[in-house]
């Protein structure tokens, strides 16, 4: 192949990926079943990991394979298992209008993309993006104020995790849709940190935590404040292994 | 700063021992804030054991933010304090309320797009978590709205972040101002365009306004005094005014947007307050309303409306962060926020009744209250710089909003006593401290005006250049 095919070719080849990236999103998003939804995420993850890899940065796509394909979906599968299955009216109320509620979306995808074109003067000449150094360098040396940063986010996503997990170690008879409630906004107030791995990890932790001592807690009768004093302490060696493992 | 704070929170185990700290770190902020002049702050430089030092960079815009965090901070940790029964419960309020402080101190400090993107997760994180801390129906539900919509403004803002690296190769401030000068093509418009939007996803204007009411009303008493007294002006406000500014510039379109968002929000914010019946949900969308004046003023790209949105932003940050403390007092006193039922308060509660009148009459902009003095600034700002339609809109609103904060009055604190509150007792003195605190100073920088424009506000334009 001449060069200008390969590189027509590789486009494509990013395009497609791209594409079913996206596809497999929307589907995670839609799933009603919690396991397939996880599975449809972790092949997001998956398909990314591809396009970092082509996109020559081996390192930020072993991370994203490791973390976000492995490990995430790891501990959403044993959170799933947790709970319980919505069963009969409850199952019927959650797929109302599950669809049907973002039947506009790709209109208004395409309305925006048609406008955005419209209006701004398109070209794609792009300079060539210059790539500065190694990660590790750049991370280490060059970005050590964004790193505080990361660790502030993490701190709090680990407070966020055993405050919001509390709930469910102090209600152990509560019922299964509360349960998950409580779940899903704790993972996900942890899940939106930006330095994904170490939020990951620290999250691995709490949970484990948190699951491994329910059933000594409540042998021993739960004292209020109790489990926060715990779950702080194991917030610093969760820090700790993070900054190690970078 | 944000440096130290972080530093001291691991050893912050002993839990009678965080109030009192987070106490002191709030009155070393205002202190230092007030106390310390900007060129001192900049030569200051953060060691950190092993990782290293850096450089935080401060200057007029940025000292008035500080100050307001302080004052914003130390009233929502009283607040807390006093509205919140469990213990442990209290220690991660604080913890986190400290953690938002570091994000928005942060955010104040950096000269960098990336490092920026990074403080805003730290307050957002903090704040999606103090927002669910009572973990009923509505928490969460406010909690989750408020997390979703700053995903997508997070996804926003990473894009603009990453399209902006890749057509100017550089993260810092003057590099990618610097670049942009020199070339901007379709995508680094779109880039200023899509971390516009993404900010103004955060600072809660109205196309994107969402998740606001429901994150300040579902929220607790402390929490929403932090939200809507700074967390969103510092996340959405401030760092469009820092952006605009310093990188992407007063072009055109930049002002005709700002413009109209800030028109749309004024009305749109003060309609809806208008109509509510729930006491935190009638500020939340006042709040809206007053964002609105901040950007409205930014709009207009000249100096003195720069100077108008910040001093606004400041005042703002008081009085709306003293009328949550009230609205935290006459919750905690009463159990409900529903206006209608409530009535007469004042006569049992006069601190908290006669406060709040500070505070409305100030947001509804009365002489000689600091609100007025802002108002008058922007008003002026966008008469002179020829946008006479919307200066006519701007007091038309005000008179709205005087409208929509007389009704409330009305309604929670003047007339007859309703017959289920005959026993009620005035807020306790950790509610009232704030609350005084606040109306002295809503008083004292309208009184005392013309000093505080030459020291605080006036230096704001040399941001302009």
């Amino acid at each position: 192949m001449r060069p200008i095919e390969k590189e027509v070719f590789a486009l494509t080849i990013d395009l497609l990926l791209l594409i079913a990236m996206t596809i497999a999103a929307v589907w995670s998003v839609l799933k009603k079943d919690l396991v397939k939804a996880a599975i449809a995420l972790a092949g997001t993850s998956i398909i990314l990991t591809i396009l970092m890899f082509r996109l020559a940065s081996p390192l930020a796509a072993v991370f994203e394979l490791s973390v976000c394909a492995g490990l995430i979906t790891v501990i959403l599968m044993s959170t799933i298992s947790l709970t319980k299955p919505p069963e009969g009216r409850q199952k019927e109320e959650q797929s109302e209008g599950r669809v049907q509620r973002f039947a506009l979306l790709p209109l208004l995808a395409v309305a925006a993309a048609v406008l955005t074109f419209a209006v701004l003067p398109f070209n794609f000449a792009l300079p060539q993006a210059v790539a500065s150094g190694d990660v590790r360098t750049v991370l280490w040396d060059q970005r050590q104020l964004d790193l505080l940063g990361q660790i502030a986010a993490i701190i709090a996503g680990v407070f966020g995790v055993s405050l919001l997990f509390k709930e469910k170690l102090k209600s152990a008879g509560r019922t299964g849709a509360s349960w998950r409630r409580a779940g899903v906004s704790s993972t996900m107030a942890a899940g939106d940190d930006p330095s994904s791995d170490g939020g990951a990890s620290s999250r691995a932790r709490a949970l484990k935590e948190d699951t491994g001592s329910e059933g000594s807690n409540e042998g021993v009768g739960l004292q209020p404040g109790g489990s926060g004093v715990r779950n702080n302490a194991g917030s610093s060696p969760s820090g700790e292994t993070i900054r190690s493992s970078r | 700063m944000g440096g130290i704070l972080l530093l001291n929170l691991p050893f912050r185990r002993l839990k009678q021992l965080a109030f009192p700290f987070a106490l002191a770190l709030a009155v070393a902020q205002g202190g230092l804030a007030l106390f310390v002049p900007a060129d001192l702050w900049n030569r200051a430089v953060v060691r950190l054991g092993g990782l290293g030092e850096f450089r935080l960079t401060v200057d007029r815009l940025s000292i008035v933010l500080l100050l307001s965090i302080a004052v914003v901070f130390f009233s929502a940790l009283l607040v807390g304090r006093a509205t919140i029964a469990d213990g442990s419960k209290r220690f991660e309020f604080i913890n986190l309320l400290v953690l938002t402080v570091v994000g928005m101190n942060g955010i104040v400090m950096v000269r960098d797009l990336f490092s920026l993107y990074v403080f805003l997760e730290v307050a957002a994180i903090a704040s999606f978590v103090l927002v669910c801390l009572n973990r009923d129906r509505d928490a969460l539900e406010g909690g989750f709205k408020y997390l979703i919509l700053s995903a997508v403004a997070t996804v926003v803002m990473l894009t603009a972040i990453g399209l902006l690296l890749m057509t100017t190769g550089d993260t810092s401030f003057s590099g990618v101002a610097a670049a942009l000068r020199a070339h901007s093509n379709y995508l680094s418009t779109l880039a200023i365009a899509a971390f516009v939007a993404g900010l103004s996803i955060k600072g809660g204007l109205v196309p994107f306004h969402g998740w606001l009411p429901d994150a300040y009303t579902a929220a607790p008493a402390g929490v929403s005094v932090l939200l809507a007294g700074i967390v969103t002006k510092t996340t959405g406000i401030y760092t469009v005014i820092r952006l605009i500014t310093a990188i992407f510039g007063f072009t055109p379109q930049v002002k005709a947007v700002l413009l109209s968002i800030g028109a749309i929000s004024i009305v749109v914010g003060a309609l809806a307050a208008l109509g509510q019946k729930d006491f935190k949900r009638m500020l939340a969308y006042s709040s809206i309303s007053q964002m609105g004046y901040i950007i409205l003023s930014l709009g207009t790209g000249t100096a003195l409306g720069l100077a108008g949105a910040v001093f606004h932003l400041f005042n703002h940050a008081i009085f709306k962060s003293q009328l949550f403390v009230n609205a935290a007092a006459v919750e905690k006193q009463t159990g409900t926020r529903d206006m209608d039922v409530m009535g007469g308060l004042s006569a049992r509660m006069p601190v908290t009744g006669a406060t709040s009148v500070v505070a409305f009459l100030s947001t509804a902009g009365i002489p000689p209250l600091s609100g007025f003095w802002s108002k008058l600034i922007i008003i002026v700002a966008v008469w002179v710089s020829g946008y006479h339609l919307l200066a006519v809109l701007a007091v038309l609103a005000s008179l709205i909003t005087c409208a929509y904060f007389l009704s409330m009055q009305r309604r929670v604190f003047f007339g007859p006593l309703a017959e289920e509150f005959k026993n009620i007792r005035e807020a306790q003195l950790g509610i009232l401290f704030p609350a005084v605190i606040l109306a002295l100073v809503s008083i004292g920088v309208g009184v005392f005006f013309p000093y505080v424009l030459n020291s605080l506000i006036l230096p704001i334009k040399s941001v302009v250049g």
